[in-house]
């Protein structure tokens, strides 16, 4: 039902969210409180950040489950270079340069090498887990930042942190890429039909590459931005965030076969995952069992999907 | 005309071969400018395998092709394109999840301060739709919600939208009806009043001799004749020059006298098989020991009717009776526990376990017949069962234990048959028996199926090749257009008859 | 070429030893050289038998996954099935009052449901079975984690888990268990009928349907059976530790496609050994063992493992991606 009515459009995922919102402005107090909203914002602006990245990938047919660990190495590697006395601008600089190597990588074992995509990205993320936490030391979460490297995460402008407006204006520029420009369009092509995307002459393995690059630079923005709003390192950043996104553009439209979705459709989704995470909260309700939610809502999303896809299947004859 | 235009695409001492495959042997002939030229033939004739290398999807072994009296050097899709030569595929290579639009104009042409203008996007192509008489199709629609004819439109759009000098068309009109292909063959004619050269490949005799200049024939790889489609040219020349082979001269023997005996019991009866826009209902029984033929041309729904029967394909009314017990709904399964087997087409997508042993394939369908105790497998009674069949039909192997994969076609099909005997079926449905094999291994397999049915197993062929059904055959079935047109029996075999039936539907030449 | 005889053909009917296959036997022997060469506490009876003893519950989770990966599906819920078996003991032997001997069969007979169900999604909808199972693993890990929070580190009376130190001529039955599961399991799967028919599924999915096999049917058992062996080594590895933990079975999915396909598995199906899929298990405890003596860091111990992974895949699809 859901995953039908989100397949239409993103009007679905954005009246979810506003069900959603109606419904915790009723249920409780502190919801509207400034805190609260606070809070709502850097969960939604970081996770939304990704979930552009996972949507482009979804766009071509593929996913990056190795997100979580991108932007957990791009946490811990800003603390590391304001260790090694790294001002602000070249923290940034250099992680998200890591980030977009990171994301090189998931392109080359999977555009180039062919490995099956969710091996290759979750073998990423496994490595890159492993490579963030040798960076890590405890005392690293008692090292201050240099001022103007927290206020990106703590400034506020027209009453919105920073990085909401870098989100809106990430979700701006993938709006007008994927719409109005042509590279953008390709992204349809290749998902749509890969085959016959090769057969007008579209380069698909450097399309799929270049998103799996993109995919690990924005995830590393979005590990920047998150960790220094909290001011500190965490070796808890990212955990789960590939999932969260992958169901947020699912449910934003975006579909595993490929061939649709929309930078819209994945920051409402994500807005919705965060609204749903939120109440959960404000419910008090356990994160480990907020987990069991999400994987159930992760079986359904693929169940509801792969269903309607054969079922169009079907109605084509092709099974 | 000018030589250059006599000769604009020419084709010179074109060979290429698969495997053991001959699939296009010394063809040479050229095509004018601004002409529709069909090329025409059997299935198997190498129609589809000229087309690919003029659509630069594959290289030939030897010969060249010049146009516009430049000689091709590099085969690739993208050098034809750059050339000016499109292929449009019978499978769509679309794109059903974007709009009519998007599909016409791949390459976003229409940028207006960097970016793409809808509004011009979608003005063009509606004037492309309504030049071409396509109102019903809307710029803004997603083409999956197109008709099938409206996709093939679509497709066709794109390529011409590329200005090209020549596009190759592959059985447009197969998935359409009379009008909708009426409307797509008058479009064609209006291309080439423009000056657009149409290489054009059907089964469907009445569209070629409509819309043709010229008609190439193959045949068996090999160039026939081309002849100009003058109000002279009759059907009967066509078909004539599709299949006049010299049988008295070829392996074939062709069957004069049906094998089965009237009182023989029927073994399969199909009752009212029908599915939407797939097949027609459609009736027939088979007898004891008796080899029943289907011949029907690419897209007549002959290969469908044979999944459909062993319910590899699902259908929407009839029923199938075996030995008098009636099935309303049938699946491999039951078919296999009934003992009926199927042969299948294409041995590379279902029919072998390549990567396992030949024996691990033989024993397949029966290995309940072989467990023992806790399942545990009798290995040396399959052995010997493999070497049975392996001696019957004298497949060559090196050991037991080699794999699939490494044979030839022949061996193949060869062991894919023997997988289906193993079970010792009471009914045969053969897809394509010998399709892509050596002559030695095709003679041998229909030898064996002769032998098959003498022994009482009912036999139905589905074969594309109308030598190869005459001689095997007690009767044929001929299909076109999703129906069974007619039935023709042993002793009454002519090739001419029974293509014209595949081809046009009628015996009797039609009005000249 | 001309046709054999019968008799020459039969002679010619021995496997062939297959280097490729076997190079799991080289790898771990060649390291289990190099570390009884360079670690002086290595070669001793206490911990080649202690390694061993920790493979053995592992090696229950790498079970199913190998017959699932022979027919070319892949479960990525091992790890957090694992993980169930023991969380199920717990809230089986705490709250319930069970012993183990019906606490440990409830917990398997439970998973197979959870297999079951994964199972028939992937057959019915034709979906992808690595994502459907990493649904599972996050819904079951979250399950697990709220279940032995709950526990607080309460500790297994020693009635319910002494029967896991038991010893058989000095060795500990379960490291025999997994040499008899192994065996045993090869053997059916070269001789049985109900085994031999995954590599035939795995090998080409539309032959075994086109010859009247149930290959979903066969699947969903296999996924169901899955799920229980892996909580059954999870259980018995709860057991060991004497108390539910959260750890057990974490990542454990990652050192299991590792074993497996290192051990001759192919994620394009129709490969793989019982047998090999040990040692590949093997393999990996040796090496994370290894590391651990040369005072390597568990990340980046996690760093080569992952690696290892990857490059392992990458060779099967270099290898064996031409078939499909």
């Amino acid at each position: 039902m859901l995953g039908r009515l989100a397949r239409k459009n993103e009007s679905v995922s954005f009246a979810l969210c506003a069900a959603l919102v109606a419904a915790l402005s009723i249920a409780s107090d502190v919801f509207y409180t400034r805190a609260n909203l606070n809070s709502l914002q850097a969960s939604i602006a970081p996770t939304a950040i990704m979930a552009f990245g996972m949507m482009i990938c979804l766009i071509c047919g593929y996913f990056d489950l190795s997100i979580g660990s991108i932007m957990l190495l791009a946490g811990l590697l800003s603390g590391k270079f304001n260790d090694w006395g790294f001002s602000t601008p070249w923290i940034v600089l250099c992680v998200l340069v890591a980030g977009l190597l990171a994301g090189c990588l998931n392109g080359l074992l999977v555009a180039v090498l062919k490995i099956n995509a969710l091996i290759a990205t979750i073998g990423v993320q496994y490595i890159g887990y492993g490579f963030a936490m040798t960076l890590w030391d405890r005392n690293m979460q008692h090292r201050k930042f240099p001022a103007d490297f927290i206020a990106m995460g703590d400034g506020q402008f027209l009453g919105m942190y920073y990085m909401i407006w870098v989100m809106l204006a990430i979700l701006a520029g993938f709006s007008f890429f994927l719409k109005y420009s042509s590279s953008g369009r390709r992204l349809y092509y290749v998902g749509g039909n890969r085959e016959a995307s090769r057969l007008i002459g579209f380069n698909d393995r450097r399309i799929i590459f270049l998103c799996y690059a993109v995919t690990g630079l924005l995830a590393a923005l979005a590990g920047v931005l998150a960790v220094a709003r909290i001011q500190s390192p965490t070796q808890y950043m990212g955990g789960g965030v590939h999932m969260t996104c992958m169901i947020a553009c699912v449910i934003g439209g975006g579909s595993f076969a490929g061939g649709k979705g929309s930078a819209v459709g994945a920051a409402l989704g994500v807005a919705f995952m965060s609204l749903l995470t939120n109440m959960f909260n404000l419910l008090e309700m356990n994160t480990q069992l907020q987990n069991v939610v999400v994987g159930l809502t992760l079986i359904a999303v693929i169940v509801i999907d792969g269903y309607l896809n054969l079922k169009k299947m079907r109605a084509m004859g092709k099974i | 005309m000018t030589a250059s235009d006599r000769e604009f695409l020419k084709i010179a001492d074109i060979t290429k071969t698969y495997g053991v495959v001959k699939a296009l042997t010394g063809v040479s002939f050229s095509i004018r400018r601004g002409e529709i030229h069909t090329v025409l033939g059997e299935n198997g004739a190498g129609k589809s395998t000229l087309m690919k290398i003029i659509g630069g999807e594959t290289g030939p072994d030897s010969g060249e092709i010049t146009l516009d009296g430049r000689r091709i050097e590099h085969f690739s899709p993208a050098a034809a394109h750059a050339l000016g030569i499109h292929m449009v595929h019978q499978e769509l290579a679309v794109f059903e999840n974007l709009t009519v639009a998007e599909n016409i104009f791949p390459y976003h042409n229409f940028k207006k301060g960097g970016r793409i203008d809808y509004a011009r996007l979608h003005e063009e192509t509606r004037n492309k739709l309504n030049l071409f008489g396509l109102k019903t199709i809307k710029p803004e629609e997603t083409l999956g919600s197109v008709t099938l004819a409206g996709q093939q439109m679509v497709e066709i759009l794109r390529s011409i939208v590329a200005e090209p000098k020549v596009i190759i068309l592959d059985e447009p009109t197969s998935g359409l009806n009379d009008h909708e292909a009426d409307l797509l063959l008058n479009i064609l004619k209006r291309l080439k009043g423009e000056g657009l050269t149409i290489i054009y490949i059907s089964h469907r005799f009445k569209e070629i001799m409509r819309i043709s200049d010229r008609i190439t024939v193959l045949r068996d790889g090999e160039f026939v004749a081309t002849l100009e489609n003058t109000p002279d040219l009759a059907e009967s020349e066509l078909i004539n020059n599709m299949v006049g082979r010299d049988l008295s001269a070829s392996l074939y023997q062709i069957k004069t006298v049906a094998n089965t005996s009237p009182d023989a019991p029927v073994l399969l009866e199909v009752k009212g098989l029908a599915k939407r826009n797939a097949l027609n209902p459609t009736d027939l029984s088979l007898a004891a020991g008796e080899i029943l033929g289907v011949f029907g041309l690419e897209g007549s729904g002959a290969s469908r009717l044979s999944r459909m029967m062993y319910g590899l394909e699902g259908k929407d009314e009839g029923e199938i009776a075996i030995k008098g017990k009636r099935f309303p709904k049938v699946n491999p399964r039951l078919m296999v526990a009934e003992r009926v087997m199927y042969l299948n087409n294409n041995r590379k997508i279902a029919g072998l376990l390549p990567e396992l042993p030949v024996t691990d394939n033989l024993s397949l369908p029966v290995l309940r017949r072989f467990s023992r105790f806790l399942g545990f497998l009798n290995l040396k009674a399959i052995a010997r069962l493999a070497t049975d069949f392996i001696k019957a039909f004298a497949i060559a192997l090196p050991s037991l234990s080699t794999r699939p994969a490494n044979l030839s076609g022949g061996n193949q099909q060869k062991v894919m048959l023997s997988i289906c005997l193993v079970p010792e079926p009471e009914i045969l449905i053969v897809n394509e028996p010998t399709r892509g094999i050596d002559v030695g291994a095709k003679t041998e397999i229909h030898k064996f199926l002769l032998d098959i049915a003498s022994k009482g197993v009912g036999i139905v062929i589905f074969s594309s090749e109308l030598p190869e059904l005459m001689s095997l055959s007690d009767r044929i079935l001929v299909m076109r257009e999703n129906s069974i047109v007619d039935e023709v029996k042993a002793g009454d075999y002519t090739e001419q008859t029974i293509m014209r039936y595949a081809a046009v539907g009628s015996a009797e030449p039609e009005g000249e | 070429m001309t046709a054999n005889t019968g008799r020459s053909l039969a002679t010619h009917e021995k496997r062939n030893f297959n280097f490729g296959s076997w190079i799991i036997l080289f790898l771990t022997i060649g390291l289990f050289v190099f570390l009884s060469l360079t670690r002086k506490n290595f070669l001793t009876y206490n911990n080649i038998h202690s390694i061993l003893y920790e493979v053995s519950f592992s090696f229950f989770a790498a079970v199913g996954f190998t017959l699932l990966i022979i027919m070319g599906e892949l479960d990525l819920s091992v790890g957090s099935l694992f993980g169930l078996g023991g969380a199920l003991l717990g809230l089986f032997i705490f709250n319930h009052r069970l012993s183990v001997e019906a606490a440990i069969p409830l917990a398997m007979a439970i998973a197979a449901v959870i297999g079951l169900a994964a199972g028939f999604l992937i057959t019915a909808f034709k979906l992808n079975s690595m994502m459907v199972t990493i649904g599972v693993m996050m819904a079951v890990k979250g399950y697990n984690w709220i279940q032995i929070q709950k526990f607080g580190g309460r500790q297994i009376p020693r009635a319910q888990w002494g029967f896991i130190t038991q010893e058989v001529l000095g060795v500990k039955w379960t490291i025999l268990a997994m040499v008899a599961v192994a065996v045993l399991f090869e053997l059916f799967l070269a001789r049985s009928r109900h085994l031999k028919q995954l590599y035939c599924i795995g090998n080409n999915f539309s032959t075994t349907i086109l010859y009247g096999l149930n290959a979903n049917l066969v699947k969903i058992l296999c996924f169901s059976a899955s799920a229980a062996l892996s909580a059954f080594g999870g259980a018995l590895m709860t057991c060991r530790l004497k108390h539910p933990h959260v750890t057990v079975g974490a990542n454990l999915e990652i050192g299991i496609i590792t074993a497996a396909v290192i051990g001759g598995a192919s994620i394009f199906g129709g490969r793989g050994s019982m047998v090999r899929t040990m040692l590949g298990v093997f393999f990996v405890f040796l090496l994370q063992n290894g590391m651990t003596s040369y005072n390597i860091n568990t990340y980046v111990q996690q760093i080569i493992l992952g690696s290892i992974l990857i490059l392992a895949i990458h060779l099967d699809v270099r290898i064996n991606g031409k078939r499909t």
